[in-house]
C-alpha cells in the first residue's frame, strides 16, 4: 500500500502537466509570414503577429481590439530570422495558427521545397496555411501597408482568396498538404495563388509614410516593427486612410519547383475545372443583344488517357450545370425555343476555352500544369514506364486532347420568364 | 479446508477471461506495425504498400497458426516450461534465452521509438530521458501485477482505442482519394514481397508474447481456434485499413518525407469542420498499444527470470529489474536516430525472424513431434 501511495505521489508530481505549460500571454501568435530574399541572398522575414495586448482608446477605455504587429528580420535561414524576432517582440513566435505564407517572386524563384522545409519540420507547425506569391510587391510591403487598415490582414487575404476560388474559380485555395502534394510530385505542375496591392487605391499619404519608415529601418540584419489596429482602432500610421486594398491575382505557375510566371485567368479557371475543383464560376458569351451569361455551379471533368500510334490522347469529358444569370434581348426572346442551341453554344465555348488553355500549357508555359504525366503514370503505367525518360520533351508537347462537353441548364432562366 | 478454499479463490482471481486473452491481440498486432513496420514498408513497397500488407497478412497466417498450435497444446505450461519440457534443460534454456534476449531488445527499441515519437510530436522541449522514465514507471507497475490484471488493462485499452479508431475514420473519410492508390504494381515484385514479409513479422511477432500465458490461466471450456483466427483477421484488417487510408489521404510522395505518416494523416482530421486539430489525441491509441507491448514484454521476461532464479518471496523484483534494464538499454543502444533507422532497415526482419520466429518454429515442431509420439504410444498400448 505504501509503495502504491509513493508511486501515486511521484506520478502526481511528475505528470502534473505544468512543466512544459505555456500560457497564451506568453505567446506571439503568428498569423502570416512573408518571405523575401535580399541582394545578399539573406531571407527577409516579415511576421504578422496578433497583438493580444489591450489598447486604450481616446476616452481612456480599453478597446481590446485584435490588432496586429508586423516585425521584419533578416537572416541567412528562415528559422534564425523568425527566432530573431524575439529581439523585438518579447515573446516566442507560435506558428500553430499560421494562415498565410507569402513568398515574394524572388523567394518563390528558389526551390519552394527548401523554403517550406522549416514549416514542414516544425512539430508545432500549422498545416492549414496557404502559400501565396506576392505579385509586383514584396510581402513586407503588403503586410505593413495592410496592417494599418485591416484588423487582421492575413485573415482578410485568406478569406479573399477562398472567396475568389469559390465564386470565380480563378485561383486555388490549396492548403499546405495540397500544395505539398504538387511540390513533391515531379509528374505534375505546381500552381500557387497570388495577390498584390491594388495600386489604384494606394494613397499618397501611404507612400510618404512608407518612405519615412524605410529610412528609419535598421541597416543589415534587423528590421522594423509596425503596428496597426482594426477599423476604428488607433494606429501608428494614423495619417493613412482606410483605403489600402489588395487584390487576388492570376495563378502563379512553377517549373522544377521554381516560380516562373503567372497564368492567364482563363487558364486558371480551366485548371480548376480539369482538377474537379470548380465550385462556381461565371461564363460569358456574345455581347450586346447576343449576350448570354451563365453561372456554372456544377462541373465535373473526367480525364482518361490512351496511347495512339506515337502519341498520347486524353479524352476529357466535362459535365456541367449552369444558370442563365444575364441575357441580351435576342437571347431573351429566343431562350425558351432555342434552349438546346444555347446549350450547344455554351458547350462549344467551354470546349474552346479548354483547348486554348491546354495549348497554352503545352506551348506557352511549356509545363504540365494539369498533371497529364501523373495521369498517364497512374492509368497507363506499363506504357508510361516505356516512355518515361522522354516523356517531358517528346510526349508531353504532342499530347492530343479529345474534348466532350455536356452542358445543362436545370433552372433555365431562374425567376424570369423568357419571351 | 479454509486454506484450500482461499487458494482456489486466489487462483480464480488470477484467471484471464477469454475476451481479456484475445484483447492482447488487438494491441500487439499494432505495436510494431504502426510506428516501425509501416515506415519500413512504405520505403520499400511505395504505393504498393497496401498490396504488400494484404500479402503479408496471408503470409502471417502461418506463424499465427503456429502460435495457436503452441498455445492450444501447451495446456498448463507457458512457453518457458514448455521449451524445458520438450527439449530438456540445455536446449530449452538456449531457446528461452534467445526469446528473452530478443524480447528485451524489442522492448528497448519500442521504448526508444515511442519516446522519440512523443518527443517530436508532443513535448519537444522535454528531455527524452524524462519521457522514458515517465513511460517506464507505470509500465513496470502494471507488469508487477498478475496476468489477469494486465488483461483487464488491455480490455480497457481496446475500448478506448476502438473509440479513437472509429472517430479517426469518420473524421478522415472526406480526405480519402482513391487515385492515390494508383498505379497498381508499380514497384517490382521483389519490393512488394519484401514489404509483405516486413508486415507479416511486424504483425505476428509481438503476439508470441502471449505464449507466456498458460492456458490453465484462461477461463474457457475449450480453446476456441476459430474465434482466435477470426479475431486476428479483424485486428489485421484494421491495421491494413490504417495503411490504406494513410496512402489515400497523403499519397506516397508526402508519406515518404515523414517518419510518422499515420500521425500526419490524422492532421487532416475534421469532423463537421467543428472538431479539428486533435491529431495528438487520436494518436494516443498507438501509445496505448505500445504500453501493452511493453507491459507484456516485461512480464514475459520477468516470469522467465523467476523460473530460473525461483525467488518466490520477492518475485516483483524482476519486473523492476527488467524495466530498468529496458530503460538503460534504450539509452545505451539507441543514441543516433538516423543510424538506428538505417541499421534497422537492414536487420529488422532478420532479428524478428531469427530471434523469435525460429525458436517458436522449433517449439512448434517439438510439440508436434511430442504429440505424434504420444498418439503413437497411446495407440500402441491400446
Amino acid at each position: 500500500m505504501k509503495s502504491k501511495v509513493a508511486i501515486l505521489l511521484i506520478i502526481v508530481f511528475l505528470l502534473n502537466g505544468l512543466n512544459d505549460a505555456r500560457q497564451l500571454n506568453d505567446l506571439s501568435i503568428l498569423s502570416a509570414v512573408g518571405i523575401d530574399i535580399d541582394e545578399n541572398g539573406e531571407y527577409i522575414i516579415t511576421s504578422q503577429v496578433l497583438n493580444t495586448q489591450k489598447q486604450e482608446n481616446s476616452s481612456g477605455g480599453e478597446t481590446g481590439g485584435t490588432s496586429v504587429v508586423v516585425y521584419e528580420t533578416k537572416r541567412k535561414s528562415i528559422h534564425e530570422a523568425l527566432r530573431n524576432t524575439i529581439e523585438k517582440a518579447p515573446k516566442k513566435l507560435y506558428i500553430a495558427h499560421l494562415e498565410l505564407l507569402m513568398l515574394s517572386e524572388k523567394a518563390a524563384s528558389n526551390d519552394i521545397l527548401d523554403t517550406l522545409d522549416f514549416f514542414l519540420r516544425d512539430n508545432e507547425g500549422s498545416n492549414d496555411f496557404m502559400i501565396v506569391v506576392t505579385k509586383d510587391n514584396t510581402p513586407q510591403e503588403i503586410l505593413s501597408t495592410l496592417s494599418a487598415t485591416h484588423s487582421d490582414p492575413a485573415k482578410a487575404i485568406f478569406e479573399s482568396i477562398k472567396s475568389t476560388y469559390e465564386y470565380e474559380a480563378a485561383t486555388t485555395d490549396y492548403l499546405l498538404y495540397d500544395s505539398l502534394d504538387m511540390i513533391l510530385n515531379h509528374k505534375r505542375g505546381i500552381v500557387l495563388a497570388s495577390m498584390s496591392l491594388d495600386k489604384h487605391d494606394e494613397i499618397e499619404g501611404d507612400k510618404k509614410d512608407k518612405k519615412e519608415e524605410d529610412s528609419s529601418s535598421e541597416q543589415g540584419g534587423s528590421g522594423e516593427e509596425k503596428s496597426g489596429s482594426g477599423e476604428g482602432g488607433s494606429s501608428s500610421s494614423s495619417n493613412q486612410a482606410s483605403t489600402n486594398h489588395f487584390k487576388v491575382t492570376d495563378l502563379a505557375y512553377c517549373k522544377d519547383r521554381k516560380f516562373v510566371d503567372y497564368m492567364d485567368k482563363n487558364d486558371g479557371i480551366i485548371y480548376n475545372l480539369l482538377q474537379n475543383k470548380i465550385k462556381s464560376t461565371v461564363l460569358s458569351m456574345g455581347e450586346g443583344e447576343d449576350l448570354l451569361v451563365l453561372e456554372v455551379n456544377k462541373a465535373k471533368a473526367k480525364l482518361q488517357p490512351r496511347f495512339e500510334e506515337d502519341h498520347f490522347v486524353i479524352d476529357i469529358d466535362v459535365k456541367a450545370e449552369a444558370n442563365v444569370t444575364e441575357a441580351g434581348e435576342k437571347v431573351r426572346n429566343h431562350m425558351s425555343k432555342n434552349t438546346d442551341q444555347f446549350k450547344r453554344e455554351a458547350e462549344d465555348t467551354i470546349k474552346g476555352k479548354i483547348q486554348d488553355a491546354i495549348d497554352h500549357y503545352q506551348n506557352v508555359y511549356q509545363e504540365d500544369i494539369i498533371g497529364f504525366e501523373n495521369l498517364i503514370y497512374k492509368k497507363l503505367n506499363q506504357k508510361y514506364k516505356e516512355v518515361e525518360a522522354d516523356f517531358k520533351e517528346k510526349y508531353f508537347p504532342n499530347i492530343k486532347v479529345n474534348i466532350n462537353v455536356k452542358m445543362d441548364f436545370p433552372l433555365e432562366g431562374g425567376d424570369m420568364i423568357d419571351e | 479446508m479454509n486454506e484450500q478454499v482461499n487458494t482456489n479463490q486466489s487462483e480464480d482471481m488470477e484467471r484471464v477471461t477469454w475476451f481479456g486473452y484475445q484483447s492482447f491481440i488487438f494491441s500487439l498486432t499494432r505495436a510494431l506495425t504502426i510506428g516501425l513496420g509501416t515506415y519500413f514498408m512504405f520505403s520499400v513497397s511505395q504505393v504498393d504498400t497496401y498490396i504488400s500488407s494484404f500479402l503479408g497478412f496471408i503470409l502471417s497466417l502461418i506463424p499465427f497458426g503456429m502460435f495457436v498450435a503452441i498455445s492450444k497444446n501447451s495446456y498448463e505450461l507457458d512457453i518457458i516450461d514448455l521449451n524445458t519440457k520438450l527439449f530438456g534443460k540445455i536446449l530449452g534454456t538456449i531457446l528461452n534465452a534467445a526469446l528473452n534476449i530478443v524480447f528485451l531488445f524489442l522492448c528497448s527499441l519500442i521504448l526508444y521509438i515511442i519516446t522519440q515519437y512523443i518527443n517530436i510530436q508532443y513535448i519537444p522541449n522535454t528531455s527524452s530521458l524524462y519521457i522514458k522514465i515517465l513511460i517506464v514507471m507505470p509500465v513496470i507497475y502494471a507488469a508487477t501485477k498478475n496476468i489477469a490484471t494486465i488483461a483487464r488493462i488491455s480490455q480497457v485499452i481496446i475500448f478506448f482505442n476502438l473509440g479513437l479508431y472509429i472517430l479517426s475514420v469518420v473524421g478522415l473519410i472526406e480526405e480519402f482519394k482513391v487515385e492515390n492508390l494508383l498505379p497498381v504494381f508499380s514497384e517490382n515484385i521483389g519490393s512488394v514481397l519484401w514489404g509483405a514479409i516486413i508486415f507479416a513479422v511486424s504483425i505476428v511477432v509481438p503476439i508470441f508474447l502471449m505464449t507466456i500465458i498458460p492456458q490453465s490461466k484462461v477461463e474457457k471450456k475449450e480453446y476456441k481456434t476459430k474465434k482466435m483466427f477470426l479475431f486476428y483477421i479483424i485486428c489485421v484488417m484494421m491495421v491494413i485499413f490504417i495503411i490504406v487510408t494513410t496512402l489515400m489521404i497523403l499519397g506516397i510522395d508526402i508519406i515518404n518525407i515523414y517518419r510518422y505518416p499515420i500521425f500526419m494523416s490524422f492532421r487532416q482530421f475534421s469532423l463537421f469542420t467543428i472538431i479539428e486539430k486533435i491529431e495528438k489525441f487520436l494518436a494516443l491509441q498507438f501509445v496505448a498499444d505500445i504500453a501493452i507491448f511493453l507491459i507484456l514484454g516485461i512480464y514475459f521476461i520477468a516470469t522467465s527470470m523467476n523460473k530460473v532464479v525461483k525467488w518466490n518471496k520477492k518475485e516483483n523484483i524482476f519486473s523492476y529489474l527488467i524495466g530498468t534494464t529496458v530503460l538503460v538499454l534504450s539509452i545505451v543502444l539507441f543514441k543516433d536516430g538516423s543510424r538506428v533507422n538505417e541499421w534497422l532497415k537492414q536487420g529488422y526482419v532478420y532479428i524478428l525472424s531469427i530471434g523469435i520466429l525460429l525458436p517458436m518454429l522449433i517449439t512448434f515442431l517439438g510439440l508436434m513431434v511430442d504429440k505424434v509420439k504420444g498418439y503413437m504410444t497411446q495407440n500402441h498400448s491400446g
